[in-house]
């Protein structure tokens, strides 16, 4: 009996998901992200708490560009106020909102959606790639992904994982890094940055691996024919969301951008809408849960 | 007004309506990020700030710069001063976005919490760390200087 029931609210799950309405499903889960992750301080906070549990609750309420607006305001206005420690994807997000109240006010709010997901999507693919491939001065020779391996705490148990390096050997380089810059010897001293081999190969994969994948989302998502790079851009965004996100856990960005890519699935199939469906899913889970922390300790 | 001409007036601002919604996400995006590359070349905006979307591109940012403050005497001596937790929050923006006059503005403050002498001044330097190509040395570049005097 309790099998048969698992069954049938799967089976209803599949329909509703699969069959649900692309449009609809990117704005409950901006609407979602916004709840799951409160922007601004307080006031900030309340106010789009309020506007997104009203646009959840009551589904006429989120097709209205009124609620689109007040959003793009209030969370441009903890950009504006936070200015200049906002993270870019705050900025994304605040766009976003904007772009659903846009659409919302055209005479076909779902085309005007999908080109808007498209492009933003692809631009700021195309400046990420731009940034690091061609203005970086640290970033194409491996130094960055050789300096955050060690430094920036969420890549610690990948980089234990993948790396081939344990702990002590990441604290030694995080204070070889460390030092203070002002000073006139650095704090380095006799000692070495310590890098085994299988740390470097991991360094080089990522440093091109993340530059070739943005440069092609970057293609795909702004390719003017329909052919077959356009098509896949559904495919490599949600493998970027899938991989990237389990290491970089900036949760609100995979978010935003699954909830971005949902809204151009108006005309795919259903798999793929579950596939950006299990993306969201699994990018709460790698935030919430300490996988990676408990693979590296059992390595 | 014919029917026609009003009928063929409001098909254009229909128009112009669709364009400006389609492209109004996009023209901002774009505007802001110019704003980035802007700030990035003349005030020494960290890459990871400000909507250029150079986050994961550069060890620069954060952690790799800091804010050195002393407080000069009449004399000419220099003593090291400790940043009160008050002011944590205009050291990061400083230490981000290091304008002149976010640093003034730093260094006014740091003047003010810390009791510096009428007669002496505050300097503030914002330093970023540099890494050796080869073997990751760390060394030290001066962003930029304030000298702020107490009077």
């Amino acid at each position: 009996m309790s099998i048969k029931l698992v069954g049938d609210s799967w089976r209803a799950l599949g329909r509703e998901a699969g069959g649900a309405d692309s449009f609809d499903l990117a704005l409950r889960l901006t609407l979602l992200l916004l709840l799951l992750g409160p922007v601004g301080s307080w006031n900030v906070r309340a106010a789009v708490l309020l506007l997104v549990g009203l646009g959840l609750v009551f589904q006429a309420l989120s097709r209205q560009p009124v609620l689109w607006f007040a959003l793009a305001l209030l969370t441009g206005w903890r950009v504006i106020s936070d200015w200049p420690l906002a993270d870019n994807h705050a900025y994304l997000l605040s766009y976003w909102c904007f772009a659903v109240a846009c659409a919302l006010l055209a005479r076909d709010p779902r085309r005007v959606l999908e080109t808007h997901g498209r492009v933003l999507i692809g631009v700021v693919f195309l400046l990420a790639a731009v940034q690091k491939g061609l203005l970086s001065p640290d970033y194409a020779d491996g130094r960055f992904f050789r300096h955050t391996l060690s430094v920036d705490e969420r890549f610690e148990n990948f980089a234990v994982l993948a790396g081939g390096v344990d702990k002590q050997t990441i604290e030694r380089n995080r204070r070889y890094l460390d030092s203070e810059p002002h000073e006139e010897k650095t704090g380095a001293g006799e000692a070495a940055f310590v890098e085994p081999l299988r740390l470097r190969v991991l360094v080089h994969l990522l440093t091109w691996g993340t530059l070739v994948f943005e440069g092609l989302l970057a293609a795909a998502f702004l390719w003017p024919r329909r052919d077959w790079l356009w098509r896949q851009r559904h495919r490599l965004l949600i493998l970027f969301c899938l991989t990237t996100y389990a290491v970089a856990t900036v949760a609100g960005f995979g978010r935003l951008l699954v909830a971005m890519g949902l809204a151009q699935c108006g005309g795919e199939t259903h798999e793929t809408r579950w596939a950006y469906l299990v993306a969201y899913a699994l990018i709460l889970i790698y935030e919430e849960s300490p996988w990676l922390a408990a693979l590296a300790g059992a390595g | 007004m014919p029917l026609s001409d009003a009928a063929g007036g409001g098909a254009t601002r229909t128009r112009f309506h669709e364009y400006v919604t389609v492209a109004a996400p996009v023209v901002l995006l774009l505007t802001v990020a110019l704003g980035h590359f802007v700030l990035v070349r003349t005030e020494h905006l960290s890459r990871w700030k400000g909507a250029g979307f150079g986050m994961f591109s550069t060890a620069d940012g954060g952690s790799s710069r800091c804010l050195h403050v002393s407080a000069l005497t009449a004399e000419g001596r220099r003593a090291e001063l400790k940043i009160p937790t008050e002011l944590y929050d205009v050291e990061r923006r400083a230490r981000e976005l290091p304008t002149a006059g976010r640093l003034e503005e730093f260094a006014r403050a740091m003047i003010k919490a810390r009791g510096v002498a009428a007669d002496g001044a505050v300097r503030v330097e914002v330093w970023r760390t540099e890494f050796d190509p080869v073997t990751m040395r760390p060394h030290g570049e001066l962003l930029r200087v304030v000298e702020v005097g107490a009077r």
